[in-house]
């Protein structure tokens, strides 16, 4: 009895030693006092009643128990050691879809192909955040697995005030740091807060730039309610500097014409009319082999009717409803499955779209084809209630199947690469681009496959995106019900058979 | 018991053990927070006498401590200094600036050219109590504009101190702390 008491003693000794150890750090060596005497009153008992113990021990009982603690103890170990290792020592496998935690498949791409020797001078002070330094430290070194074109260097510009005035470094290069990218065609700064925010972009476009490789130029119309890429479009400005494309906001009231190095004019959801010359201007450019992506919402202003008009599109007012494809539970947030869709490309979504009706009377020379299109039960409803059940009225209402979306193209449509000729899409939403959707289903990649199609031809860049894996669940009615089912229904279902199965061989039984 | 079941675990766990004690260096300790450096350092109650120069514009001032205590201009019948301008404040600046940074341990030629230091833009030359000289060289501005080079003429160390410092110390020579005409 009284030495089972100090065994006991000794054992809480053990554990409130290691509880202090690890709880209480600044009382370290009281930790280790109260661990000594547990680990000398474990002792004392071992000593004291050393026959009963031996005899616990090689019994039967006693020896599965030792074995058993023992490979616990052993397990533990390893675990623990095998965990303490991997903290500094470790490959990262990323399974990812678009391998998001390694360099992206442009940069890759940038990089493999890179044929003109590139230096990079990081110009880091110790006052300059470690997350920037080391963060573009790791990150370059990372370029160069994958190049030996690159030669990367690293440089106090304290220690080296010299080199820093041929590098041309300013006071705020100096103070937030900066990255130097230069080769034959020139040469490029990344500064620190552009490191913190997109450092492989920069990098990445940057090495571009140096190379000599020109990057295509998106601009975005401004002046009229349009989305604008720093706020509700931002998502699809970061997508489409991803994809190496530049990104520029055009207002035609201020600039005489459309920039020169335009490969693409963007018009993303107008709310208010163009001015006559900048109806006459983008109709020039449109004429004059331009390339232009219109996203229109319901009712959109007169002068966007008119501007489409003059190639052979109609807009007609109303919103489109489709009872058999939607995202629950709206219908009129249509969504588009892969055989509706020209570009094949799974699930996009439209949440509020009106109708691109093609004129049947056009010039042999112009391909116009739908998009995205709404399946035959859908329609284009004229007096629409949000909340209310959307009903078939006609003939007021027009019956489907109806294009959310169209191309035109006076080159070739199938060609890739289209140095000459107008190309147009029009998409009669722009909400499925915006900041809360771009993400979801395959939007983004409507957007910019779209991008591309119209850019193509342009400039060398031209680099095909992959998919984003959607993580957001986009259901139709019919997939909607199957969940609703087998969630509520089927798993107790299964229960019920499978426990009745069993119930019924153990009575043959 | 299982002995070979443990004898095999045994052995995987000394062997990670092993590993982990050989090629791991643990977590990283905390970089020590250094002090930070003087440049040069002693008691401000043991200046004796000053002297600026500014050798690029030509230009210098120098003053001395009085059995007074007090800091008069270095020259025949020198006025005391502006009180209000000089209080306590520039024998303790002189007494021994942090440094920013320890730039380089020992500086070579071309080094010295680069910190501008063999063309400075300032000299101060200090005297002690106790007769002891102090000489400082002061160089270019830093690249991010928030320090200057700074090295002690007797030492082959090279600091970086802060701008603040350097530009206290310019004004005494381009604006010298005359007295006010009612401290005369």
């Amino acid at each position: 009895m009284q030495t089972a008491i100090v065994a006991l003693l000794g054992l809480a000794s053990l554990f409130i030693g290691w509880i202090l150890m690890f709880i209480l750090p600044g009382i370290r060596t009281f930790a280790w006092g109260i661990l000594a005497l547990g680990v000398v009153l474990i002792a004392g008992t071992f000593i004291i009643d050393f026959r009963r113990i031996r005899a616990a021990l090689v019994s039967r009982r006693g020896k599965l128990g030792v074995s058993t603690t023992v490979r616990i103890s052993l397990f533990i170990g390893i675990i623990l050691f095998a965990n303490a290792i991997s903290v500094d020592k470790y490959h990262r496998f990323d399974f990812t879809g678009l391998a998001q935690f390694t360099l992206t498949s442009q940069t890759k791409d940038v990089l493999a192909n890179l044929d003109k020797p590139v230096e990079i001078v990081s110009f880091f002070t110790p006052t300059v955040p470690i997350m920037i330094s080391r963060y573009a430290k790791n990150l370059l070194t990372e370029y160069q697995n994958y190049t030996d074109q690159l030669t990367v260097r690293d440089v106090d510009p304290d220690l080296n005030p010299d080199q820093a005035r041929q590098y041309g470094v300013d006071q705020f290069g100096v103070l937030y740091g900066v990255v130097f990218i230069r080769s034959e065609e020139g040469q490029r700064q990344v500064f620190g807060p552009q490191i913190a925010g997109e450092a492989e972009h920069a990098f990445t476009s940057a090495i571009v730039e140096v190379t000599g490789t020109k990057q295509k130029k998106v601009y975005f119309l401004t002046g009229h309610g349009e989305s604008g890429t720093y706020s509700d479009y931002n998502s699809v400005r970061s997508g489409l500097r991803d994809n190496l494309f530049q990104v520029g906001e055009l207002d035609l009231v201020a600039t005489p014409s459309i920039p020169e190095d335009a490969a693409v004019l963007v018009i993303a959801g107008p709310q208010k009319p163009l001015a006559s010359r900048e109806f006459e201007i983008i109709k020039a450019y449109l004429k004059n082999a331009g390339r232009v992506f219109i996203l229109l919402n319901p009712d959109p202003p007169q002068e966007f009717r008119q501007l489409l008009s003059g190639w052979w599109l109609h807009i007609q007012d109303g919103i489109l409803i489709d009872p058999a494809s939607y995202v629950v539970p709206h219908k009129d947030n249509l969504l588009v499955p892969r055989t509706k869709n020209s570009f094949q490309l799974a699930e996009t979504y439209f949440p509020g779209a009106t109708a691109i009706i093609p004129m049947q009377e056009r010039p042999d020379d112009v391909e116009l084809s739908a998009l995205v299109w709404t399946s035959q039960e859908a329609w284009l409803e004229q007096e629409f209630v949000p909340g209310d059940e959307p009903v078939f009225n006609e003939p007021a209402d027009r019956k489907g199947p109806l294009a959310i979306g169209a191309l035109v193209s006076t080159t070739p449509a199938d060609q890739a690469q289209a140095i000459k000729g107008t190309r147009l899409i029009v998409i009669g939403d722009s909400d499925f681009a915006t900041n809360r959707n771009f993400h979801n289903g395959n939007n983004s990649d409507l957007f910019l496959t779209a991008v591309n199609w119209l850019a193509a031809g342009k400039e060398i860049i031209s680099v095909d995106r992959k998919v984003l894996i959607t993580r957001r669940l986009l259901l139709s009615p019919e997939e909607a019900r199957l969940l609703h089912i087998s969630s509520i229904g089927l798993l107790p279902l299964l229960l019920l058979v499978s426990g009745g199965y069993v119930w019924w061989r153990r009575r043959r039984s | 018991m299982k002995l070979r079941n443990i004898l095999i675990m045994t052995v995987i766990l000394l062997v990670l053990g092993v590993f982990f004690f050989i090629f791991n260096s643990g977590p990283e300790p905390e970089p020590l927070v250094e002090p930070r450096p003087f440049v040069w350092s002693f008691e401000f109650g043991e200046l004796k006498k000053i002297a600026i120069s500014l050798p690029q514009e030509g230009k210098r001032e120098s003053w001395v401590k009085h059995e007074d205590k007090y800091w008069y201009f270095d020259q025949s019948n020198g006025p005391k200094v502006n009180m209000e301008r000089w209080g306590g404040g520039i024998p303790l600046l002189l007494s021994g600036p942090g440094a920013e940074r320890l730039i380089t341990v020992e500086s070579t030629a071309d080094q010295l050219k680069m910190y501008g230091l063999e063309d400075p833009r300032m000299k101060i030359d200090l005297i002690l109590e106790s007769k002891d000289a102090i000489n400082i060289v002061i160089g270019d501005r830093t690249p991010d504009a928030q320090a200057y080079y700074v090295k002690a003429v007797d030492s082959g160390s090279v600091y970086s101190v802060d701008h603040t410092w350097y530009e206290v110390l310019e004004r005494l020579v381009l604006e010298p702390p005359y007295p006010e005409p009612e401290e005369k």
